[in-house]
Parts: C-alpha cells; structure tokens; sequence
C-alpha cells in the first residue's frame, strides 16, 4: 500500500504529503497538493494517518526539568572564573623529594664508610696473610731501600694505607721517624701519613645523626600535607557519589 | 449532604491515556535515531525543517525524508492496535 503511494504520477509521495502536513513547502506544490487532495480519497487517507501521528506524538506529556537551566546575561557576561589551585597541593610532592633526598644523603654517607672500611680491612687481610718469612724475604719490595738502609736488622713491620705504625721503638728517635715517613712514601706516595688515620676517625664524626631529625620532619610533612590535600576531595567525591 | 461530582477525568480515560503514551513513546524508541530525533524536535519541540536541518547539521532534504519515514512508521506502528487510539484517530472502516 505504501508503495502504491509513492509512484510519481499516481498520487503523491508520503514524504510531499508529510511536508505539506508541516507547512515546509512552497507555495506552488503547496497548491498542487492540495488541489489533488480534494480529487483523491487514498492521499487524503494517507494525510490523514500521518497527521495523527504526528497529532499523537505531539501530545505526549513533556518532562520538564525542576528549574530552568539557562543562564541569565548577569552570568553570560560574566568570564567563567579561572580554576584554582591551591598553593599546598604541590607540598606532598616537595615534602616527598625533601625526604628521599635525605634518604639519598644518609644511604651515600653508609657507602661511603663500607667501601673505606673495605679498602682498610682488605688491605690488612693482605698485610697479615704474608708470613714472617715472606716478609724477610721481600723486605726491599714491600718497605723500599731507604728502610732498609736506615734499619736493616729490624723486621719490615706490616704498613697498612689506612694506619700509621712506628717503624721501631719511639727510644729510636727522629730518625726513625723519618725512615717510617720514607717508608709510608715508598707505599703511598704523595699522600701524608696522617691522612689515613685522620681519614679513618671522620668516618665515626659523619655519622648521620642530624640527618635523623630532618628525615622525620620531611616524612611528617609530607604524609601531614597529603592528608590535607586529599581529605577534602574524598570527601566532595564522597558527596556526590551520595 | 453529597459530594461534589469530581470534575478531573474518568480512572478508565486516564488508565487509557498512559498505556497510550506508552504505546507511542515504545513506537518512538523503534525508530532509528535520526528519524526519532527529527520527529522530535520537529512535533514534539515545535521546530520548523530548517531549523531542525540546522541542529541536526544536515541538509533540508534529508530532514524532510527521516520525518516522512519515521512518521509513516509510525503511523504504521500505532494502526496494529487500532482500539488503543481516540476515536478521532480511529481509521474509519
């Protein structure tokens, strides 16, 4: 039946008939329309059905909102306020590289002291392993010729880099002295026999015990000012999800 | 003394008048979305062809072929249960 209607010639299209139904043509095929609907039964049916369809679809009771949604002009000229941030929302984040920074500083500090007392205890499992008789037999290559010069019938004692040991009995005196500073020259050139030693007691003075208090501070900081930043957005997400 | 006669609608009109807005909002919702929004807002928001062309951003002709068809399908839906409609929509037999 549909079909039938829409044969050009015949009767008019459906689509012709709805628009002459809303008033969307011109005014020739507006006349033309209606002039073949005063001669033909089947479109005037057919204008018919769907005027009441569209009759019965523009009855339908209309939801309204609670309130009108539009905005007024006092708020169309009104600029939409920038976003704001809070300063204290970027605190979490320094107080968190404040704390590992000093994380950082106090884990250097102990590597630091493990890789010296490394070198010292290495060196002195070295110095110990040499028998006494190896260490007759090599007294020129471990201690150098101007100990032996200055003391030859004394026993090479073991030097280690990281401490200072008399070269024999303080009753000696100065030059013995100076054969222990030739022969602390002959292992470590360069570099001042007090230096180890010194080297060795700043390691118990860098303790970090300061660094304690600071880490503290930084990690209260940082889980106090977390709480303040998301304590307040839990509770809107928590609102509205009510 | 007696009560006044209630002067709203009968219970059997009313009971009458959702299970037919049921019908009709059931129909709507079989349609294809471009039919179903172009007869919307051309019967139910009262908009003309090009301003329904112009939300939808598409051109006068196709406006006017989604309305034709969904109208007519319609139409063709709501004439399956002829007895549901007013009498003033009834196709005469």
């Amino acid at each position: 039946m549909t079909m039938l209607f829409r044969r050009r010639g015949v009767h008019i299209e459906e689509e012709q008939l709805s628009a002459f139904l809303d008033g969307a043509l011109d005014a020739g095929p507006t006349n033309e329309i209606a002039e073949h609907l005063r001669s033909c039964e089947a479109c005037a049916s057919i204008l018919e059905a769907l005027g009441a369809a569209k009759a019965l679809v523009a009855e339908l009771p209309q939801v309204r909102p609670a309130r009108s949604f539009v905005l007024g002009p006092e708020f169309a000229r009104r600029e939409a306020p920038a976003p704001t941030r809070s300063p204290f929302v970027f605190a979490p984040a320094a107080a968190l590289t404040l704390f590992l920074a000093l994380i950082a500083v106090d884990l250097r500090g102990v590597a630091t002291d493990e890789f010296t007392a490394g070198l010292e205890v290495g060196d002195d499992a070295k110095t110990m392993a040499s028998s006494p008789a190896q260490r007759s037999a090599q007294p020129p290559a471990a201690v150098g010729g101007a100990a032996q010069e200055m003391s030859p019938p004394v026993p090479a004692p073991s030097v280690a880099v990281g401490e200072v040991r008399p070269f024999s009995a303080p009753a000696e005196g100065a030059v013995e002295r100076q054969s222990a500073d030739a022969a602390n020259d002959a292992i470590a050139p360069g570099v001042p026999p007090s230096t180890p030693a010194v080297a060795g007691e700043g390691t118990s003075s860098d303790d970090p015990a300061w660094l304690r208090p600071l880490q503290a501070g930084a990690l209260g900081a940082f889980v106090v000012s977390l709480i303040a930043v998301a304590w307040p957005r839990l509770r809107r997400r928590g609102e509205s999800k009510r | 003394m007696p009560e006044p006669p209630d002067a709203g609608p009968m219970p059997e009109s009313t009971t009458l008048q959702v299970e037919l807005q049921g019908r009709i909002e059931a129909a709507l919702s079989v349609l294809p979305a471009e039919q179903r929004l172009a007869i919307v807002l051309c019967d139910i928001q009262g908009l003309d062809y090009v301003e329904v062309a112009a939300v939808m951003k598409t051109s006068l002709g196709t406006v006017k072929s989604r309305i034709a068809r969904g109208r007519a399908r319609l139409r063709d839906i709501l004439l399956r249960e002829p007895e549901l409609l007013p009498g003033r929509f009834r196709p005469k037999v």
